[in-house]
């Protein structure tokens, strides 16, 4: 999504620039005469407005003319605008179902998102994580964020992330995750939660 | 049971008495409730509890899961909605949940059910083993 | 319709170029607002506004060598420049690749379909934690792109020694340590507080 945005904002910057470019050029090598020597026009003295401005102006086809630029001009000003609005990128629900199930089986991915999110709070050194799962149930892609301790051992917390965590996603998908996409990023807090130990007791017989 | 065949006006006689007996409505909350319980009992999904009208319900291992059922005579089409431990694989244990209510549900009713839609919308963190109790 | 509708989408990508797009947009969009309200009021009123008339007769009078002509071709380049420097110039990325954990081939992902970033927040946040653990570092503010940290050392020491360059030192190898590829410049400037 962003990408798409980056292409269009990029290559409408360039082709207004480079015509503000050229026009602005023009008007500065004609108010320097330099363009008359080349393409004829008018001498650098003579008026910009030859034609009577009131007459011209009061022309149907030229009401009609301005009416219509300026709503083409305010119509794409306002679509690029409304380009920049960042648009969640939709997944639809994994489906786990074929011919022969007797029925629909289905987990919306954000439900595997959160159980991924609490298994990466439990890495330590984790403070917080987000998860997103894009793909299919049978080609699942996941992206993560995860925020660490400023003490943490990152790569400690990337070896869980990919030995661990990515595989028990993919063992209970039944299908290995093609695509995963990590982001860290680093906080002063303390990861939360601890550590909850099994109290076993002695037994005296 | 005399060992032979009914004749037709015996046939005949058998009907109207069964006809003055009544008649069994099975309510559709019947199989609901029967579903749900085999979901809870007999496999490794769970309901969820509390809440206002969904909103801010959570995983109750306890609570039995929402089942809703479309009874067209005698043939079920029900719908489930579970929670399920993480990291157990979600198509396996699905597919183990449908055919228990399936046959469960059609021993205990005698209702046909054609398809269990199931949605998943919970996943709960299976917990670590309890450790063993050291004797002295 | 994204192109990446329902996939994952690159975490270490280029500014998008939001703010010059949005000036542009409702400069566009002003203009047209503004062509379209006059040409109406023309229309319904038969004459075009009053206000225009100064305009009108400043076009009239106006010849090419006109200082107001050079000083609207001058804005148009001065533009038109600004607006293909914001098209050209790529930008930093938003984000510092990190390597892989070692035995992280274990998910049996090929290295093609596995991206790990580090914000450059995040960066910024490790070297200024690093910098504080030092002896001698009163406070400590850190910048990071891409490619450069920068170490800002406020320190009540008299004598400063080479405290920064050991912060440098301590802020170079954690960077390494993390997995950082490659690992950024990093330079320190240091400041008595006395």
């Amino acid at each position: 999504m962003k990408r798409s945005v980056g292409t269009l904002n990029r290559t409408w910057l360039g082709i207004l620039g480079f015509l503000v470019l050229m026009t602005g050029s023009i008007v500065i090598l004609q108010a320097g005469g330099m363009l008359q020597g080349i393409m004829n026009t008018p001498p650098a003295g003579a008026r910009v407005a030859t034609a009577d401005l009131h007459a011209v102006f009061a022309q149907s086809w030229v009401q009609a003319a301005l009416l219509t630029i300026g709503v083409i001009v305010g119509v794409l000003g306002l679509l690029w605008m409304i380009a920049q609005i960042p648009r969640p990128n939709k997944v639809a629900a994994y489906r786990f179902h074929t011919e022969e199930s007797g029925g629909r089986t289905l987990c919306d991915p954000a439900v595997l998102a959160r159980a991924v999110e609490e298994h990466i709070n439990t890495i330590p050194g984790v403070v917080s994580s987000a998860a997103k799962l894009y793909g299919t149930a049978r080609s699942p892609e996941v992206s993560l964020k995860a925020t660490l301790n400023d003490r943490a051992d990152i790569q400690a917390v990337l070896l869980g992330i990919q030995s661990t965590v990515l595989p028990t996603l993919g063992a209970a998908l039944e299908a290995p995750v093609t695509s995963s996409r990590i982001q860290i990023d680093i906080s002063g807090k303390d990861q939360f939660g601890g550590t909850l130990h099994p109290s076993t007791g002695t037994v005296l017989q | 049971m005399n060992g032979r065949a009914p004749t037709g006006s015996e046939a005949r006689a058998d009907a109207l008495e069964y006809g003055t007996r009544g008649k069994t409505v099975l309510a559709e909350k019947v199989i609901e409730k029967i579903a749900s319980q085999v979901a809870r009992d007999e496999s490794t999904s769970s309901g969820s509890a509390g809440g206002f009208m969904g909103i801010g319900s959570h995983a109750d291992s306890s609570a039995r899961p929402r089942t809703s059922v479309q009874l067209t005579g005698n043939i079920a089409a029900l719908s489930v909605e579970v929670g399920l431990p993480y990291p157990a694989p979600l198509r396996q244990g699905t597919q183990f949940l449908r055919e228990r209510i399936t046959s469960r549900v059609s021993e205990m009713t005698g209702v046909e059910v054609r398809q269990v839609d199931i949605r998943v919308s919970w996943l709960t963190m299976a917990k670590e083993p309890v450790g063993r109790r050291r004797l002295l | 319709m994204s192109l990446n509708e329902g996939h994952s989408t690159p975490l270490r990508h280029r500014p998008t170029r939001t703010i010059p797009a949005l000036v542009v947009g409702l400069l566009m969009l002003a203009s047209g607002v503004t062509l379209v309200w006059l040409t109406i009021w023309r229309l319904a009123n038969g004459h075009w506004p009053p206000g225009l008339r100064g305009m009108r007769n400043w076009l009239a009078a106006l010849d090419w060598a006109d200082p107001g002509i050079w000083m609207i071709g001058a804005g148009l380049v001065m533009a038109g420049v600004v607006l293909v420097l914001c098209a050209a110039i790529p930008g930093g990325f938003g984000a510092l690749r990190v390597a892989g954990a070692d035995g992280s081939g274990a998910d049996g992902m090929p290295d093609a379909a596995r991206e790990i970033v580090m914000t450059r927040r995040g960066v910024a946040h490790l070297a200024k934690a690093q910098c504080l653990d030092l002896d001698g570092v009163g406070s400590a503010s850190t910048t990071a792109t891409a490619k450069h940290v920068q170490l800002h050392i406020r320190t009540p020491l008299h004598d400063q020694g080479d405290l920064g360059a050991q912060a440098a030192q301590r802020v170079r190898s954690c960077l390494e340590s993390a997995g950082l590829q490659p690992v950024p410049r990093v330079s320190a400037t240091v400041t008595s507080t006395r």
